[in-house]
């Protein structure tokens, strides 16, 4: 399962407004995931996402207010999304900001699908739309992708 | 729209090739904390047909006590329910089984009294008078013994209620 953990963590990421209560998320994700299996056999990767979106949507709700005013604290200190060293640190800023521009819908999939290593089938299950709709929301998430990097004349320089 | 662009082939394989940030190294402490610990080896199956070994390092006395402590306690069993059994009782000369029992309540007199409360209202009393009476039989020794116990019964009455 550690594996999984970056893009467990990148995904919730996307659904928070802090690193910290990403990593909360991801860790509360995995204990109720993994607390019902008395056998210790990792969940399915679907499922633990599919819990960290249910989880964040809940917080959504009950500390919205709250984690606005701890991210408006900590703006400019989160962690980026993705690795890289000096070189690559303006190709992730912009990366981020590119996929932070995406519908929140199309970012998931796009998320699940190229980091999260799940197939359609199983992002249908994580998120609980038809597998067809996961489909067309990926190839909608690629090409806005496309226009947003283009028009901000960063298309060549993620292709590197 | 298609997928099959080359640009976006080429735009889905560079978001590839961007690996996710790995997590903070107090992030991951914290998960392995939380991981939940594997579980223990399942102990083996008590079998219904324990095997009995000799020489397997199990002292003598104890293989004998494992074979004894049943065996004792199945030799108890089967002696009690033998000595409980209704057809080894020994007979009981001297008291009473009973194959019948009646009982009968005879109303043998009613009659009315009036009393007065601490506060002065007058209370109706009705008064019944009744004769209990058990009869127990044991048809097999020609036995009968029969018991009368005389009850009053008191029902307060207030003149509102007439």
């Amino acid at each position: 399962m550690g594996c999984h953990v970056p893009a467990l963590l990148l995904f919730a990421r996307q659904q928070t407004r802090g690193e910290a209560d990403a990593q909360d998320l991801v860790q509360e994700a995995l204990v109720e995931c993994w607390g019902g299996r008395p056998d210790s056999a990792p969940p399915a990767a679907a499922r633990v996402y599919a819990t960290i979106r249910r989880r964040a949507a809940d917080w959504g709700r009950s500390q919205d207010r709250r984690t606005r005013r701890e991210a408006a604290a900590c703006e400019g200190v989160e962690d980026g999304w993705f690795d890289g060293g000096v070189e690559e640190r303006e190709r992730n800023r912009m990366l981020q900001e590119a996929i932070g521009e995406l519908p929140g819908d199309c970012r998931e999939v796009l998320t699940l699908k190229t980091w999260g290593g799940l197939t359609f089938a199983e992002i249908a299950q994580a998120l609980g739309i038809p597998a067809n709709t996961a489909a067309s929301r990926y190839r909608y998430g690629l090409e806005h992708l496309r226009q947003v990097l283009r028009r901000q004349n960063r298309l060549e320089m993620l292709k590197g | 729209m298609s997928h099959n662009e080359p640009e976006l082939d080429r735009l889905e394989a560079a978001l590839r090739a961007v690996r996710p940030a790995p997590p903070p190294a107090a992030f991951v402490a914290r998960l392995r904390q939380a991981a939940p610990a594997p579980a223990p080896a399942a102990p083996p199956a008590p079998s219904s047909q324990p095997v009995l070994r000799w020489g397997t390092g199990v002292s003598p006395w104890v293989w004998l006590g494992r074979l004894l402590i049943p065996a004792t306690a199945v030799v108890v069993a089967g002696v009690m329910a033998w000595r409980w059994h209704p057809a080894h009782l020994p007979a009981e000369t001297g008291t009473l089984r009973a194959d019948n029992v009646q009982i009968n309540q005879d109303l043998v007199s009613t009659f009315d009294t009036v009393e007065p409360l601490p506060n002065g209202e007058p209370v109706r009393y009705r008064c019944r008078e009744w004769m209990d009476t058990v009869v127990v039989r044991d048809s097999r020794k020609g036995l009968e013994v029969a018991r009368r116990v005389p009850r009053i019964e008191v029902i307060p009455v207030r003149f509102e209620a007439y």
